[in-house]
């Protein structure tokens, strides 16, 4: 039984959660987004190009795995969609590059993104080398301080890096100063947003981006004669890894989708980035969605050991499956996340991302107690972790 | 008298309306009172009173950072609509006339109150309008709610035409002409298409036209002030009571200069 993919309505909303809460600057700038990628969306010359792109710039459609050893120790066959195994390490480059086609198909000759980690930053820096264009990439102090190899990564790939000096100078206010960026250069300039956030057409264009994911896994259980998983499993930052993997398989609805949130230190600490389990709906980059944020509706900083599950809303289309109860989401902590990640590592040979980790670490939760197979996005490597990882490990 | 009709009024008796921006709880919050009474004797015809908030990504620096220094020292939705509210009051007391405080904010932390209660807050407060300039009017109705205050439209340089007709006949006590394409700051010289930009503006949406963003220098008011109905300057006095020994002198002495050069007949 299938039934049809939610999208936003003529505002942008799903549901309650979404919208455009923008400058009026911006408003010309994202109808003509809007307009520009409805045409692209049903031109087949332009999926013909992303598809192309998404094939030999990265590697799509990326395995289906079936981790044996995994599915042994928690009980139930477990299946991973080797995210990890595109072109620069993680499943960002998938979006960057259909929004870099799209741009250039706009005439626009300046790319701008955010960046917390450098992940996005690093993927927009490469698909801007690729097309040619200018690239700015906007960085929190502190990001760049913790972040030194991805700022040299971008710059070698001829990405100017600008560091955000306000606030609390990560991922939260790259943001900020990138949307100021755009409101100020915004008849010459595109700007390639990294998730599933900010205002519409963003989170449904940066959505069917990353559906490759999710539509590749169902076609690649149907070849082995495999059926539908009973579980589908991601972690959630922003959650364009989640929504790329749930959007596809949402139209199935005996498929539970279970979406991770980063618990940091616990969920009844100050230092999480649950914002699902603890936020309440609020308006933070042009969207309404969920939020952590105090009674007077400041914004509070998350905290999280993956620096890409690090920020304090949600895409606001997660908000609408959660508020709907279409998904599930849980969290896990630092800890967990530690765990699955050594775990995964010495079972598989596979070094997971901090962020894929999380995902991991619920599967690990529910060992002895799964029902069903589970697919699991594994959203990126762990390669870019090693560091932290030592730290926290060894205090090194 | 609707806050509506005393702006046309002002408009069609040929003043220039002098708007200053305060962010609340800056440079204290117990500064917040005494500023808004030293802004209306230097020559306010109505003042607006911004919020602060944790990520103002219309705000240049200045307004971001006073925005920080607010919140740290307490400053909040519910002291500003006091301080509006004790500033009416003592006004009316002295047989002042009114000088109208519209609210200047960022949608969440009005959402955050809730429409309800900010709506009932703001009529008992006499707030005379409301400002969200992340609030597009196709979702207003986030706001909407008994005794909420007018909400103001804005434009900017690269509204089109037919968005400007629009605005024209979504409405609103005036209009908000954001007179650069970029963030809120004083800039030393603003380009020379704004004055025809503010003059489309007021032709093609019929409302009274004030300009805001970049409005730094009484020098900047002959160049502006006869293309629209008035200016708004928020940066620029923030940067003035940087540091002020004296906040409410230093108010004084900012906005007086302002006054004076758009009272002069041209």
């Amino acid at each position: 039984m299938t039934r049809p993919l939610s999208q936003p309505d003529t505002r942008g909303f799903f549901g309650a959660f979404g919208g455009r809460f923008v400058p009026e600057t911006l408003k010309p700038a994202l109808d003509e987004l809007t307009a520009a990628y409805a045409v692209a969306k049903d031109d087949p010359g332009f999926q013909a190009e992303f598809a192309e792109a998404l094939a030999t710039y990265s590697c799509h459609p990326t395995p289906l795995y079936h981790a044996e050893r995994l599915s042994e120790f928690v009980g139930a066959p477990v299946y991973l969609k080797r995210e990890d195994l595109n072109h620069l390490g993680a499943h960002k480059v998938n979006n960057a590059l259909g929004q870099i086609i799209l741009a250039k198909r706009m005439g626009k000759k300046r790319i701008i993104a955010e960046t917390g980690a450098g992940q996005h930053g690093v993927a927009t820096a490469a698909v801007a080398a690729r097309f040619g264009l200018e690239c700015e990439v906007h960085m929190g102090e502190e990001d760049i301080r913790r972040q030194k190899l991805n700022v040299r990564r971008m710059e070698l790939m001829g990405a100017k890096v600008r560091p955000a000096l306000s606030g609390s100078r990560t991922l939260k206010d790259a943001t900020n100063e990138a949307i100021r960026d755009w409101v100020a250069n915004v008849e010459t300039t595109f700007y390639l947003i990294g998730s599933v956030v900010g205002p519409h057409p963003y989170p449904a264009m940066v959505r069917d981006f990353q559906s490759c994911i999710g539509r590749e896994a169902l076609a690649q259980l149907e070849a082995r004669g495999l059926g539908l998983p009973t579980y589908a499993v991601a972690c959630v930052g922003g959650g364009s890894n989640a929504m790329g993997l749930f959007h596809p398989l949402s139209a199935h609805p005996e498929i539970q989708l279970i979406g991770i949130e980063a618990a940091g230190e616990g969920v009844d600490t100050e230092r999480h980035a649950a914002t699902l389990t603890k936020g309440r709906p609020g308006v933070l980059h042009g969207a309404m969605s969920y939020l952590l944020q105090d009674t007077e509706g400041q914004v509070i900083e998350a905290h999280s050991i993956s620096a890409g599950l690090d920020y304090p809303g949600i895409g606001p289309e997660h908000a609408h499956f959660h508020t709907t109860e279409r998904a599930r989401y849980e969290s896990a902590t630092d800890a967990e996340a530690l765990n699955a990640f050594e775990t995964l590592s010495r079972l598989e040979g596979i070094i997971p991302a901090f962020e894929s980790s999380h995902a991991l670490a619920w599967v690990l939760r529910n060992k002895g107690k799964l029902t069903g197979p589970v697919l699991l996005c594994l959203s990126g490597r762990g390669d870019k972790d090693m560091e932290e990882y030592l730290l926290k490990k060894e205090g090194k | 008298m609707t806050f509506t009709d005393f702006v046309s009024q002002r408009v069609a008796s040929g003043r220039k309306l002098l708007v200053p921006y305060l962010c609340a709880g800056y440079p204290t919050p117990d500064h917040t009172v005494p500023l808004l009474h030293a802004l209306a004797e230097a020559g306010a015809d109505f003042i607006e009173l911004g919020i602060p908030f944790s990520d103002p990504l219309a705000d240049g620096p200045v307004l971001q950072a006073a925005s920080l220094v607010a919140l740290k020292a307490g400053a909040t939705l519910d002291k500003a609509l006091e301080a509006a509210a004790t500033f009416r009051a003592e006004r009316a007391a002295a047989g002042h006339p009114e000088v109208p405080v519209a609210l200047m904010g960022y949608t969440n932390p009005f959402l955050a109150m809730g429409a309800e209660a900010l709506g009932r807050k703001a009529q008992a407060a006499g707030i005379a309008a409301l400002l969200v300039p992340d609030l597009l009017p196709e979702i207003w109705d986030h706001l909407a709610a008994p005794g909420m205050p007018p909400l103001v439209p804005f434009a900017a340089p690269n509204t089109p035409e037919a968005r400007l007709e629009e605005l024209g006949r979504i409405g609103g006590p005036f209009l908000y002409a954001v007179a650069v394409l970029g963030v809120t700051g004083a800039r030393e010289t603003l380009s020379a298409s704004v004055p025809a930009f503010l003059a489309r503006t007021k032709a093609k949406t019929g409302l009274p036209v004030l300009a805001g963003f970049g409005i730094s220098r009484p020098e900047q008011v002959p160049d502006l002030a006869p293309a629209c109905d008035g200016l708004i300057i928020g940066s620029a006095l923030a940067k003035a009571l940087d540091g002020a020994a004296d906040p409410v002198q230093a108010a004084k002495d900012f906005l007086i200069p302002f006054r004076v050069a758009m009272d002069k007949k041209p």
